[in-house]
């Protein structure tokens, strides 16, 4: 009874050290592909970021702001590409505030294309506010302006006296 | 001043002042294209190495312009090819990718980069081989614009 025990316990921590050795195996292979996933999310966050970027400015939104700040999480993607043979742990932080700052481009870009939609709505009803303020003066100075001359004339020379010239 | 030239002045006037109100709204459609270009270690077109040291970096600026009408996200891919390898403004080159510079362009800015570009492999006849991509929006991916160039290189060892 007792070897029987003694068997079971030796397979019991020999299945043990196997699991403990399979987990030590995989863990470099899994911190190497949290790598490359956070490099493919800084990449698609960019990406995205980019394509709201492009609607605003589509949408008459002045996009420099975030383009810079675009081209600075780019600047980090590709620092930490370079850096990750060097320094994994640098390169990791460089696209963990990539991906930080194209979400925060991507965010603001919505008040900018909102802020160029309505620029441009305004300008619309501006230039539509001077067409109809520009035709309207037009047709009351055809309509009346004889009228309105003849009126501010004799207002202006009303005590203008008029002589004659062999006086 | 008679009548008739009086509303003939008015209507020229009328007319000035809508088209000058107007004019802001119409868009004009202009030819859209961007600009690809390799410059030497000076940034300007001339100088460019014709042999290198392997495993000894070498200077190159990188030269693109956007005339797109609108932002545009561009990458610059550096690729590996020899005398066969096919590429055109239709086909991009099937190699090996040496380097990527990725920058986003606003309209009508010029984006002047350098590129310290090491080859490992002594040869004659290598072939340096740049093609700009820029990402399409409604894709979602980095598509080839059929914009390409290349420098002749021997590589010693």
């Amino acid at each position: 009874m007792e070897k029987r025990l003694s068997l079971s316990a030796l397979w019991r921590c020999i299945i043990t050290i196997t699991l403990i050795v399979l987990v030590i195996s995989i863990t470099p292979i899994r911190s190497y592909e949290a790598g490359g996933g956070q490099l493919a999310t800084a990449n698609n966050s960019v990406n995205d970021a980019f394509s709201s970027v492009y609607y605003a400015e589509q949408n008459g939104g002045d996009v420099s702001a975030l383009v810079e700040k675009l081209n600075t999480a780019v600047s980090l993607i590709q620092r930490a590409i370079a850096e990750n043979a060097t320094d994994p742990n640098l390169a990791t932080a460089d696209l963990s505030n990539a991906t930080t700052i194209a979400q925060m481009v991507s965010l603001n870009s919505t008040s900018v294309s909102n802020n160029g939609s309505i620029a441009r709505q305004l300008r619309l009803y501006e230039a539509l506010g001077t067409v109809t303020a520009t035709l309207g003066v037009a047709a009351l100075t055809y309509l009346r302006g004889d009228r309105v001359y003849r009126r501010l004339w004799l207002y202006l020379y009303r005590n203008h006296v008029v002589k004659k010239s062999d006086e | 001043m008679n009548r008739q030239t009086a509303t003939i002045i008015l209507a020229s006037i009328t007319i000035l002042i809508v088209v000058a109100a107007l004019a802001p709204l119409i868009s004009v459609r202009q030819p859209r294209y961007s600009e690809l270009g390799i410059l030497g270690p000076d940034q300007t077109a001339k100088g460019y190495p014709t042999s290198v040291p392997a495993n000894q970096s070498f200077l190159l600026y990188g030269f693109v312009e956007n005339h797109e009408g609108n932002v545009e996200s561009y990458q610059l891919l550096v690729k590996l090819g020899n005398s066969s390898t096919v590429v055109s403004n239709a086909t991009y080159a099937n190699a090996p990718v040496l380097a990527t510079f990725w920058q986003i362009v606003r309209e009508n800015e010029t984006w002047i980069f350098p590129m310290t570009l090491t080859l490992n492999q002594a040869g004659n006849n290598t072939r340096i081989i740049f093609e700009l991509w820029s990402y399409d929006v409604p894709a979602s991916n980095f598509e080839y614009t059929g914009l390409w160039d290349q420098i002749w290189l021997n590589v010693t060892a």
